[in-house]
């Protein structure tokens, strides 16, 4: 009896001031986090590890998935997943480099150049970003980028070609300039955070010192920025390596990622496991590549980038 | 002689940034112009002005029905993430226990994850559990991929926020609830707004998690990808766009509004 009144009053005690507010104030989004996210994804990785006969998992442990997902070999005598792996990891590296340099010119104007109020022209370029990207990509595909899309105009009007050509649409490339397109606006915001946190005195003083506008760039701006650039790497590249609603829309045969694979696999109730193992594979993949950024990248960044 | 080449590198920069604004919004303004279009097909020959595609997009009842839901949707996620984010903001800003750092890494995992991982992984799980798909289970989708984004804003806004005020209010006699009512709320206002509108984009725009999670409701994005095979809806779906992006711009305006007049 006196035993449990004790436990009662430790545990009062400890549900009982500072405590008490940590884990009332942090108990829903944890709850959320451990119910919606954690569970959901040990049963992915526990599923990848079952078999399936016909439609009905059976619990049990076997690493067939894993051996298929590294040894299939695919209609072209190539290692299939891996190389459709290796070949999103590619694409959504082409997007990134695509965005960083695109972007990049655009946040270095904000920060340093523009006359005009700097937050009122962020908040014109982040505009596109209210539209879903599902409108964006329908007016690429159909206005921009298709058949009878501007591009085509103007290279007709130009003369450069006879007739519209299909090369702008249902490839890889468009996949990889559709997501260029649509992140870009998205990325100068860390970046121009990052730069706008540059002490302007330093590039006096590199200036007063003798160097020229380049020297200073590559020497001071561009390494102290580069927080912000890896902050804007986080933020392309691993939604781009899951893509797949982009590459089924404009991606042709040749657009196809390791996303489509897995929302495939995983829409036949027969390769749950597969697709659970392919998922756990990419899954892999991507937190490596956070890990590695978020090594070099504080929380306080990006929160700026917000 | 340096000046003037200082002069041309600030021509060829602001040249730049005019065609970089230009390159993001073209897709925008061609949908725009040509949602006006008086042709069947979509194309970028310009047939004359005509109303005709908003005519038969109001008169779409599953188009209506489309935005009704993404509303509900985004509404659902932008008020359970801001209370959640807002909540373990105030214990990770204002306490420090173990784990707290440990703690603010997981919590940006839905945040650095595919959300195509994100949606498999749910699918999996509401399937195995029993549940069936509905709004609701899209809301939860959408709310772990929104709480990183609020708990990190409130984090930012709390980082700043002058104590001294709440000790001024209990110093002069009021309670804690008294003091949050009358002096933290009013000034973490403006931060709430802002999550809560980020919260609400991230669910309005998302079709990577609602394309596994969504049952037989269907949101704008999901709309829009289904009727993409029917050509003849082609020159509707401009219109219904662009309907949908007046509406995202007025609540952007709103929020950008309160908090406004709410930090002043």
């Amino acid at each position: 009896m006196k035993d449990d009144t004790t436990i009662t009053e430790k545990v009062l005690n400890f549900l009982r001031g500072e405590k008490r507010s940590i884990l009332l104030n942090l108990s829903p989004s944890l709850l959320w986090y451990l119910v919606f996210l954690t569970a959901p994804l040990v049963l992915v990785v526990t599923i990848s590890f079952w078999r399936t006969e016909d439609v009905i998992l059976i619990p049990t442990f076997t690493l067939e998935h894993y051996i298929t997902f590294f040894t299939k070999i695919g209609a072209r005598g190539q290692l299939q997943y891996i190389e459709l792996l290796l070949k999103s990891i590619g694409m959504a590296t082409a997007v990134t480099a695509g965005c960083i340099a695109l972007g990049y010119p655009a946040a270095y104007y904000l920060s340093f150049k523009t006359k005009i109020p700097k937050y009122t022209l962020l908040i014109v370029l982040m505009g596109p970003y209210l539209a879903s990207y599902l409108i964006i990509i329908f007016s690429l595909k159909f206005l921009i980028l298709g058949h009878s899309g501007l591009v085509n105009a103007l290279l007709m009007n130009l003369g450069l070609i006879t007739e519209p050509s299909g090369l702008f649409m249902h490839n890889q490339y468009a996949v990889i300039f559709t997501l260029i397109q649509s992140w870009t606006p998205w990325l100068v915001l860390p970046m121009f955070a990052s730069l706008e946190k540059i002490d302007k005195t330093l590039l006096e003083a590199a200036a007063d010192l003798g160097a020229s506008p380049m020297q200073t760039f590559r020497k001071v701006t561009l390494p102290l920025s580069m927080p912000g650039v890896l902050v804007a790497v986080l933020f392309v590249f691993i939604p781009s390596v899951g893509e797949f609603i982009t590459t089924r829309m404009v991606g042709g045969t040749t657009g196809y990622m390791i996303g489509n694979t897995i929302q495939k696999l995983f829409q036949r109730g027969y390769t749950w496991p597969l697709a659970a193992a392919v998922t756990i594979v990419m899954m892999i993949v991507t937190l490596i590549v956070v890990f590695i950024l978020l090594r070099k990248v504080s929380l306080e960044q990006i929160m700026e980038s917000l | 002689m340096n000046m003037m080449l200082k002069g041309v590198r600030d021509k060829i920069f602001s040249a730049y940034f005019i065609l970089f604004i230009i390159f993001v919004y073209a897709p925008l303004i061609v949908l725009m112009v040509f949602s006006f279009n008086d042709s069947p097909i979509m194309t970028i020959q310009f047939k004359g002005f005509t109303l005709k595609w908003y005519q038969e997009f109001f008169a779409t009842p599953a188009a209506l029905e489309a935005i009704k839901t993404s509303f509900l949707l985004a509404s659902g996620t932008a008020i359970l993430a801001t209370v959640g984010g807002t909540m373990a903001a105030f214990a990770l800003v204002r306490h420090r226990f173990v784990g707290r750092s440990l703690l603010q890494w997981f919590m940006l995992l839905p945040m650095v994850l595919p959300s195509l991982i994100i949606g498999v992984a749910l699918l999996m799980f509401f399937s195995r559990v029993g549940i069936e798909l509905s709004l609701i289970t899209v809301i939860i989708g959408h709310t772990l991929v929104a709480l990183p984004f609020s708990t990190l804003i409130m984090v930012a806004r709390l980082i700043g926020f002058d104590r001294s005020l709440e000790e001024a209010a209990m110093d002069l006699g009021a309670d804690e609830l008294t003091t949050f009512r009358k002096v933290t709320f009013p000034l973490i206002m403006p931060g709430i707004v802002a999550a809560a509108f980020l919260a609400f984009t991230v669910s309005f725009e998302d079709a990577n998690i609602t394309f596994f999670l969504l049952g037989t409701e269907q949101n704008i994005s999901m709309f829009i990808y289904g009727q993409l095979r029917y050509p003849i809806k082609l020159p509707m779906l401009m219109a219904m766009s662009m309907v949908t992006l007046s509406i995202a711009l007025v609540l952007a305006l709103l929020s950008w509004l309160i908090e406004k007049i709410g930090t002043r």
